[in-house]
């Protein structure tokens, strides 16, 4: 019952015409497809993660809570850039830091900025004993990716401690995010990662902000914690954005957050219904 | 169809391995899930009752035989007395051999739940985003899962020193957790407090994360995942969004390296070494079979898949001119000998059950067109021969998957070779990283296809009895037995008539 099955020699033939093909595929890639200057508030479910990109040159702001990152990145970055210059982590919690891990995993990524606020999180360790290159910022610091400079405005370096590390501002870590703003793209930024309240009134109060942003990337994923009516009023946004997961326990985004930015006439975009918000 | 039954009969009395192997099967399958139960339950099954179920069971399969070829005229009884031994000894060394195992490996695991333990081993395999199989050394405790707190930095093939508290596994509402890892061996979770790895482990598990990180490094997500996938068939971690649309476009079984990757190595071996095809070239299959499924790590599917093909062509190697499906009846008598709670791994039943579909459904129909005869009979032939399981247990069926698979399996059919190719070279120099984006243009392809397809909900099928599993696959033995091509003039068959005509 032993079946042979004799080829015909132009199989082989065959086998070449297909592998040229996708060599042709693979060429006609490479010959297209360019990076696009944009800004995207990418949609990794509860958490924050926001990549600018101009050139070959990409700031990755925070990383989401888990993989879906990677799977994000690679709609803007082209396939052969496995290079992320820059990675910025706001502050120390799961839902903007543990992506920044698999992104350290599985890109080459420049350097690491981040604000060294003392926090006990084992993640947060992992990430800052990583041999990558890293960099301190404080409110002042300014980093230039190409021409494109993103200031830091946000947090004001506290006291440091005997480990090295930099305490509090007040107790709760999401005060001490890293704020940045720039223009690019005829447009103002301002991300302010989860600073609250309380960080607001003082950016209005210090003068430390701009007088008006067209996109505000809104703090604490659009809890009522953050957001105040004073403070929209003083930088009056065009567009806010929401960067929050479907159901999240939190109950982000707040409804008295949204009434707020309805009033003042500021356009939300939340991640989970629009997906990931790309500026171009 | 008398005459078709008659023969097989006969070809049975001829190959008297295959008896041997059915009995063996019958008997081993009939009591494990006495014995499976028993152990779930800490209850010891003795050895004298296995011995005398072992025993009664084979006797009554034998009797059936002797009796039938009896009808026939054919009279055989020193070999089924040979058949009744060899039988009875085997599946009763397995049954004795597995029950003093388990009871021993839950024996000692029990002194250790509750506590606070350090365990050292190997870690085997990574089972979800916080979760390692760990294979404890030195203290006959079987596998630990270990449940790992926070971004694990660990890989498969390292030796760790673990600890934190050992607990028993709880079963949820709706599913047998505890059952499902005691069938594969798991007795205990670990809550780890404290980890320390280092690569001094299983130097080919080592070997297969190194390779898995090139890949990594080389190709976006889920891209990558789906590539090692395909090439090692470990276990890996995607969104729940793209694991669900993987399941409802019933794609999941090509990113599991088994059977197709090493069909299809073999048929690349074919393809290099062109016409010149001789015994050497078995030779040839079966080492780059081997050197595969080492270096992906000895995954279970594709041991599995490698030891069936290799049983295959060492028998033709011999020069034996015999048929696949005695091939894998060996094959599986073997791999059940050896672990009869395989039984319970459904990827084992499905890949089992298309592989039997593979080898004797295609060829019982005559088609021309070289489409239909090379994609839709192979597509359509495993979804008909894994139906009755799928149903069976999950009550769910793809509708899209006969159509997904159509389009999906010519695109990634080369991703594997690709895959390969491209690992070695940029292990040997970065700069061929850039070639990865032709597998990398093959997989978003098949990305889309999956997120497509999965647009198209399951259905659920509520079959209210069981019965439906033996009924399903008695149709499809009876349909093969009167559909598959034999010729008039064989052996088997003239001498069938000759005895059935004695009785017309």
């Amino acid at each position: 019952m032993k079946t042979t099955t004799l080829k015909k020699p132009n199989y082989l033939l065959a086998d070449i015409l297909k592998i040229s093909l996708w060599i042709v595929f693979l060429l006609i890639y490479l010959l297209t497809v360019k990076p696009v200057d944009t800004v995207v508030f990418l949609d990794v479910g509860q958490g924050d993660a926001t990549l600018i990109q101009k050139g070959n040159i990409q700031l990755l702001v925070d990383g989401g809570s888990d993989i879906s990152i990677l799977y994000e990145l690679q709609k803007y970055i082209p396939f052969y850039d496995r290079k992320i210059e820059y990675v910025l982590l706001t502050h120390p919690h799961d839902d903007h830091l543990v992506g920044l891990l698999y992104v350290l995993d599985t890109y080459e990524v420049g350097e690491i900025l981040y604000y060294p606020v003392c926090f006990k999180n084992p993640n947060y360790e992992l990430l800052i004993s990583n041999e990558v290159k890293k960099r301190e910022v404080k409110s002042g610091t300014a980093i230039s990716l190409a021409n494109l400079e993103i200031n830091i405005v946000w947090p004001r370096a506290g006291e440091r401690s005997a480990e090295g590390c930099l305490k509090p501002f007040d107790g709760n870590i999401n005060n001490d995010s890293v704020v940045i703003d720039f223009e690019y793209i005829n447009r103002r930024f301002l991300l302010m990662g989860d600073a609250e309240k309380e960080v607001e009134k003082i950016l209005i109060s210090d003068q430390l902000l701009g007088k008006r942003y067209d996109i505000l990337k809104a703090g604490h994923h659009c809890s009522k914690t953050s957001s105040s009516e004073t403070f929209l009023k003083n930088i009056l946004p065009a567009y806010a954005i929401c960067s929050v997961g479907e159901d999240n326990k939190f109950g982000h985004p707040s409804s008295e957050t949204l009434n707020t930015f309805d009033s003042l006439n500021v356009q939300y975009l939340v991640t989970y219904e629009e997906g990931n918000i790309q500026i171009k | 169809m008398f005459v078709r039954l008659a023969s097989l009969l006969l070809f049975f009395n001829d190959y008297k391995l295959l008896p041997l192997c059915f009995t063996i099967l019958i008997s081993t399958l009939s009591i494990i899930n006495t014995v499976e139960s028993n152990l779930f339950e800490d209850i010891p099954t003795s050895s004298t009752l296995i011995l005398s179920k072992v025993l009664l069971l084979s006797v009554s399969v034998l009797f059936v035989l002797v009796s039938l070829l009896a009808i026939l005229g054919v009279h055989n009884i020193g070999a089924i007395l040979l058949i009744l031994l060899l039988s009875t000894f085997s599946s009763h060394i397995t049954l004795v051999d597995l029950n003093s195992t388990v009871i021993k490996k839950k024996e000692n695991v029990q002194s250790f739940i509750g506590k606070n333990v350090v365990l050292e081993g190997v870690v085997l395999s990574k089972e979800s985003a916080s979760q390692y199989l760990l294979t404890v050394e030195g203290k006959n405790v079987g596998e630990v899962l270990l449940n790992v707190k926070g971004y694990p930095v660990i890989h498969t093939g390292q030796k760790c020193i673990v600890t934190g508290d050992l607990v028993e596994p709880s079963s949820f509402e709706d599913f047998d957790y505890k059952r499902y890892l005691f069938r594969k061996g798991i007795y205990a979770i670990l809550n780890v407090q404290e980890y320390e790895c280092q690569n001094s482990g299983s130097k080919l598990l080592l070997l297969r994360s190194k390779l898995e990180k090139v890949i990594e490094r080389g190709l976006p997500e889920p891209e990558s995942s789906l590539l090692i996938g395909i090439l090692f068939g470990s276990k890996r971690v995607f969104t729940k969004e793209f694991s669900e649309s993987l399941r409802i476009s019933g794609l999941s079984h090509i990113i599991a390296a088994s059977g197709y990757n090493i069909s299809l190595l073999a048929v690349g071996v074919d393809k290099l070494v062109g016409q010149s095809r001789g015994k050497s070239t078995l030779l040839l299959k079966i080492t780059i079979i081997w050197m595969f499924t080492i270096f992906a790590g000895f995954s279970s599917s594709l041991v599995r898949a490698s030891t069936m093909s290799t049983v295959y062509f060492l028998i033709l190697f011999l020069g034996r001119d015999i048929s696949k499906a005695v091939a894998i009846t060996v094959c599986v008598t073997l791999l059940i000998s050896l672990n009869p709670f395989i039984i319970y791994d459904i990827g084992f039943l499905l890949s089992l059950f298309s592989t039997v579909g593979l080898i004797l459904f295609p060829n019982c129909f005559k088609v021309s067109s070289k489409f239909i005869k090379e994609n839709i009979l192979p597509t359509l032939t495993c979804i008909i021969f894994t139906l009755p399981i799928v149903v069976y247990f999950f009550g769910k069926i793809s509708l899209v998957s006969m159509l997904s698979n159509l389009l999906a399996t010519p695109i990634i059919q080369s991703t594997i070779y690709w895959g390969l190719a491209i690992t070695s070279l940029t292990v040997i120099n970065d700069i061929f990283k850039i070639l990865y984006l032709i597998p990398y243009l093959q997989l978003t392809i098949f990305k889309y296809i999956v997120e497509i397809s999965s647009v198209i909900p399951m259905i659920e099928v509520n079959v209210g009895t069981k019965t439906f599993v033996p009924a399903i696959y008695s149709l499809l033995f009876f349909f093969i037995l009167l559909k598959y091509p034999i010729s008039d003039e064989n052996y088997y068959i003239k001498k069938a008539k000759l005895l059935v005509s004695r009785y017309t």
